[in-house]
């Protein structure tokens, strides 16, 4: 790996400073800013040049985008394109030729092109490795065929990352191949899938002979499945690690109805559960900033899944603390419409939509389960028999 | 910008400390023993002050100290907290330390240098930095009054306590030998605590009035970290411990560390050692630092350490199973040090009440 170029703050802000001099983005449209800011490096600034970066350090990519957020400039909306940043970008930064990563890095990170993934399968979900859709080589590429589920905003997907079987032999593993599929064609097909809270934030999507061009496996054929691994702690990094100050999220909801409702609650013991819930949110956001430290000084990845095990469980229990809170007359508040939301929420005014939603929390990128398992097996080595 | 992890010296003196430990504490044979001698780990003490040069450690360098930082001191609390030493860290070393930086007074640094005076620090168990009552009276120069459950003078020769006189506390200092010491049987024997009573005992006045306040404080709040990490290396110690036991214990002809139930019982220790570690840690910088988060850092620590090291010690206790509660295996030694030091300065229910006033909830 290419050292990073060591930068100071100063230095940093002015590579900022005089991109904002020569770019108005008042006078821009979006995508054209964030094309430029990409091809100035300033797009994820620890990557190689040519690719959104400058081989800068971690830490200086927290600095660029404080100096564009104070200077009011448009960003990519990460949390709309949570597929591209949390996994495609890292899978294509993992394992893409160099081909891959010049044509869709750009892309994905502008937002330009929104990514789906298509992994679980309704007889492959903890177990992944199972996965039955197959991909038959054909000239010029695969045709692939199969049934997925779970899949975020694929209505609004351009295009998908995909696991599918290429082979049949040996282990379960060895048979898989990371894919990119174009979501717009007439062999995908998808079906929301409704959930607890009334919403559809995801589908079904059924794979009948969709094509999908030679240059399009990210990865070795039949070489998926490490690939899969090395992101999908990517995306639970993405639940788990992000700085926030204090009181952000679902504690923040909790404290501001406790303050103006606390008068109502006298000796009902809610406060030692309020001041329990404020320390382990409290924790559990410094722990985050402590684990991006050893994240940066290269520390073993899997620990991120800790991370993603106590989000669940925190967002879980504040859910419930607010529904106690509230008391009955929460369910004035009670709406399970169908609607296909634009992207994932798992915060909401309404207590009882946040308690609803919070339930997944534990299941949706890896269940809890696994995710100890992910700990004992590779982060404490445990042996396995 | 605040680091979670030490630096090189601090890593070079975690080693050295370990290794002193690690040659001269052998619980295992000490409580296999039919009818052992009392604990004694004066010579393993002598050591550290002396030959790895604890003494001093914090002290300014004008007062003839190293001037290493507070997170310096926690590198060595955090190293020894793995080895349930009976040594008086806290009390005759991190705390009077902590109180003589702050007094400047170059003649009892120099004294306390040369160990022409051995001054233990006299705490009251309940005390905490946010709550500190003296319950000692000063008149005439003449101490009068009680103190309960304060760590043991062990080899120590004089006092450092809170007292007061018209309304105003003062930190002064008396002979061990002028008060009446009575040892108290304690939870964990390696922090052995006494009652003390003054009837008459001449004290000389150090600091009085608010900046004696602060300074008491002040030294509580350095206590309040130090034992906060010290539950947080305990919580890894006993981590440790329960991940080689359940991989070397074979039952149903395999080890027990194959059963998933075991597996995850080993990843939620492993959660709240994390969490313990990066919160005592965040303490640690807040004190280093002097950072206006400091007193909010206290109650956080305060209160979730305690839990995280007692959970991961009675967990490691489960994983070992019969021979987790057998008096030979040294494991309790730690779930008895978690007990004292939740209960140690403050319970976590008195700091989480704490912590509400800070933040308002």
């Amino acid at each position: 790996m290419k050292p990073h170029v060591d930068a100071n703050n100063s230095a940093v802000d002015a590579l900022v400073d005089h991109f904002l001099e020569s770019h108005d983005f008042r006078a821009m449209r979006r995508l054209e800013f964030l094309n430029a800011r990409f091809n100035a490096g300033l797009a994820m600034v620890e990557k190689p040049e040519g690719l959104g970066g400058l081989s800068l350090s971690a830490d200086a990519q927290k600095r660029v985008e404080s100096r564009f957020d104070r200077a009011g400039a448009p960003d990519n909306d990460p949390l709309s394109i949570n597929i591209n940043i949390g996994q495609a970008i890292p899978a294509l930064m993992f394992a893409g030729t160099d081909e891959q990563k010049r044509n869709l890095i750009r892309p994905l990170w502008t937002g330009e092109l929104v990514c789906c993934q298509l992994f679980s399968e309704p007889d492959a979900g903890s177990d992944l490795a199972s996965v039955r859709t197959r991909a038959i080589k054909v000239q010029d590429g695969w045709r692939v065929s199969g049934h997925k589920i779970w899949t975020s905003l694929a209505h609004k997907a351009d295009l998908a990352i995909l696991l599918a079987r290429t082979s049949t032999e040996g282990r379960a593993h060895d048979g898989l191949t990371y894919f990119l599929i174009d979501m717009r064609q007439p062999g995908v097909q998808i079906e929301p899938l409704r959930q607890i809270t009334g919403q559809a934030e995801f589908n079904e999507v059924f794979l009948s002979d969709a094509f999908v061009p030679e240059g399009y496996a990210i990865g070795e054929v039949n070489g998926g499945w490490a690939v899969a691994m090395a992101t999908l702690e990517s995306e639970r990094a993405f639940y788990g690690v992000r700085q926030l100050p204090r009181e952000s999220g679902m504690i923040g909801e909790l404290c501001r109805e406790w303050r103006t409702q606390r008068h109502l609650h006298a000796a009902d013991g809610f406060d030692d559960r309020v001041c329990r819930a404020w320390i382990d949110a409290e924790v559990f956001r410094i722990a985050n900033i402590r684990l991006s430290e050893r994240m940066a000084a290269g520390e073993n990845a899997s620990e991120a899944s800790g991370s993603k095990i106590r989000f669940a469980q925190l967002n879980q229990e504040i859910a419930w603390l607010r529904l106690e809170l509230a008391g009955a007359e929460v369910g004035r508040t009670a709406d399970y419409a169908f609607s296909r939301p634009e992207r994932t929420e798992f915060l909401s005014a309404e207590p009882i939509f946040s308690y609803l939603r919070s339930r997944a929390n534990s299941i949706e990128g890896g269940t809890t389960e696994i995710m100890k398992n992910v700990i004992a097996d590779r982060v404490l080595n445990l042996p396995r028999r | 910008m605040m680091s979670f992890s030490w630096d090189e010296t601090q890593n070079d003196l975690i080693g050295l400390v370990q290794t002193v430990c690690k040659t001269h504490i052998d619980w295992a044979s000490y409580l296999g023993q039919e009818d052992p001698t009392e604990v004694d780990h004066t010579a393993v003490w002598k050591l550290l002050t002396d030959d790895v040069g604890l003494r001093g450690l914090s002290l300014p360098v004008g007062d003839g100290g190293h001037g290493e930082s507070w997170k310096t001191v926690g590198a060595v609390v955090y190293a020894l907290s793995g080895y349930i030493t009976a040594v008086p860290v806290l009390s005759q070393w991190v705390a009077p330390e902590a109180l003589l930086a702050g007094l400047g007074d170059q003649d009892l640094s120099a004294a306390y240098l040369s160990s022409e005076i051995v001054p233990s620090v006299a705490v009251p168990a309940c005390m905490s930095s946010h709550e500190f009552q003296p319950t000692v009276k000063l008149d005439g120069g003449l101490l009068v009054g009680t103190l309960s459950a304060v760590p043991a003078p062990v080899g120590a020769s004089d006092f450092l306590l809170l007292a007061e006189q018209d309304g105003r506390v003062h930190i002064v200092r008396t002979a061990v030998d002028a008060a009446t010491v009575r040892p108290m049987p304690a939870v964990d024997v390696t922090r052995p605590y006494v009652d003390v009573a003054f009837d008459g005992a001449p004290a000389v006045v150090l600091r009085h009035g608010d900046d004696a306040e602060r300074l008491w404080g002040r030294m509580l709040c350095v206590l309040e970290a130090m034992v906060s990490l010290e539950q947080a290396g305990l919580a890894a110690t006993m981590l440790t411990d329960s991940v080689q036991y359940a991989t070397e214990r074979k039952q149903f002809g395999r080890p027990i560390c194959t059963n998933q139930v075991v597996r995850h019982q080993l990843a939620d220790m492993w959660m709240n050692v994390q969490e313990a570690q990066s919160i005592a840690m965040y303490l640690l910088n807040c004190l280093t630092d002097n950072d206006p988060d400091l007193t909010v850092a206290v109650c956080m620590a305060r209160a979730f350490c305690a839990d995280a090291a007692r959970r991961t010690a009675e967990t490691a206790g489960q994983i070992h199973g019969g021979m987790g509660f057998a008096w030979e295996t040294p494991l309790h030694l730690g779930l008895k040090r978690a007990v004292a030091d939740a209960l140690w300065l403050g319970t976590p229910a008195r700091y989480r009440r704490r912590l509400r006033d800070l933040v308002d909830l």
